[in-house]
């Protein structure tokens, strides 16, 4: 509970509780993974981490427009939020070597 | 000397058309056969599918795959398998196929698999139905895959890979957080692994893992999730066994 947030006349905290929530940046980041999963890309598997008072994204997806899309959803989801990205798109090419299994 | 490529977590979508199968024409020089670890498509419909069936379909190398997750959220895997059969793609769950290569016989066992944890971290057949049912039907997974994997040896087959969406060792999810280990597989795939016998065990899953690994009872395990592997996908040298010519000739069931 953050004691200095909201308005909570009744002295229970539940107000205060709800708007502190309304802005927590763990709830936020959780949120945004349910959107992520459940939208368009179905992505699980981006690292969404609070570092400071910023956010990272961290992950692969498998194409151009997969990243345009996920920085939009993120874009809106963390409105407000500093938000730091390192989203590769993955490899489409051929191994030039093998591994020898021993 | 056997030649396997492997690849999984390609999360096909109909903008992916066309990405793969470059890499893949490429597949007749440098591979025998061609695993695909699950997770094809992103939310499992039909529809991303047939993007997969057109990027593999045709390949002069044979493809075997079986499904993941995300190619059960649509909730029509039978569907998705379908498509990809009519593509020629040998779909594995609980089953096994045999592919032919210069006279040597490749064993292929395959299940999605599913998660509960690692030795001393893994979830029990306790308290709540639906917890219960959670482990019974990781159980149900392994078990396919040792039975599979029991019927290769008994078909004449110098070398069998274990294939598998969720990962059978903690060793190749390096990489992810440990708190969700519980949800990247199980401990009962490496049991069913080492009980059977295996030269190579490949699976996908763990975007952030890493690509090599070992059961306790020794085989390799490979993490060839497309995130991790960081190519179309990857190839391993085998070097089989020799078996005995009057072994079993029969052909290895898949649907």
């Amino acid at each position: 509970m953050n004691a200095h947030a909201g308005h909570d006349p009744g002295g229970t905290g539940t107000t205060a509780d709800a708007g502190a929530a309304g802005n927590n940046i763990e709830y936020r980041i959780a949120h945004l993974q349910e959107r992520l999963a459940a939208g368009e890309l179905g992505e699980l598997g981006m690292r969404v981490e609070p570092r400071g008072s910023a956010v990272t994204v961290i992950g692969t997806v498998p194409t151009a427009h997969c990243r345009e899309e996920l920085l939009r959803t993120v874009n809106d989801e963390l409105a407000g939020l500093a938000v730091h990205y390192d989203i590769v798109v993955a490899e489409a090419a051929a191994p030039d070597h093998p591994e020898e299994v021993a | 000397m056997i030649r396997v490529a492997a690849v999984g977590d390609i999360h096909m979508g109909l903008d992916s058309q066309g990405l793969l199968r470059p890499a893949f024409d490429t597949l007749p020089g440098c591979a025998d056969l061609l695993l695909l670890a699950g997770d094809l498509t992103r939310h499992g419909t039909p529809e991303e599918a047939r993007v997969v069936a057109e990027e593999v379909g045709g390949l002069p190398v044979p493809v075997v795959a079986v499904l993941g997750n995300h190619d059960h959220h649509d909730e029509k895997p039978e569907e998705v398998a379908a498509v990809l059969r009519a593509a020629g793609v040998r779909v594995l769950e609980g089953q096994s196929t045999v592919v032919e290569v210069d006279g040597a016989r490749i064993g292929v066992a395959g299940t999605k698999g599913f998660g509960g944890g690692f030795v001393g971290r893994s979830g029990s057949e306790f308290g709540e139905p639906l917890m219960k049912e959670f482990i019974r039907y990781s159980r149900r997974c392994a078990d396919g895959l040792r039975t599979a994997l029991d019927e290769l040896a008994g078909q004449g087959c110098g070398t069998r890979v274990a294939l598998t969406h969720f990962s059978p060792v903690p060793d190749t999810l390096a990489g992810e957080p440990p708190e969700i280990y519980p949800f990247l597989g199980s401990y009962l795939l490496a049991e069913a692994i080492d009980t059977a016998g295996a030269d190579l065990a490949v699976h996908g899953h763990a975007h952030a893992g890493t690509e090599h690994g070992m059961t306790s009872g020794g085989v390799p395990v490979r993490n060839v999730a497309q995130p991790v592997i960081r190519r179309a996908f990857s190839v391993y040298h085998l070097h089989g066994h020799e078996v005995p010519t009057t072994a079993s000739a029969s052909v290895g069931t898949f649907g």
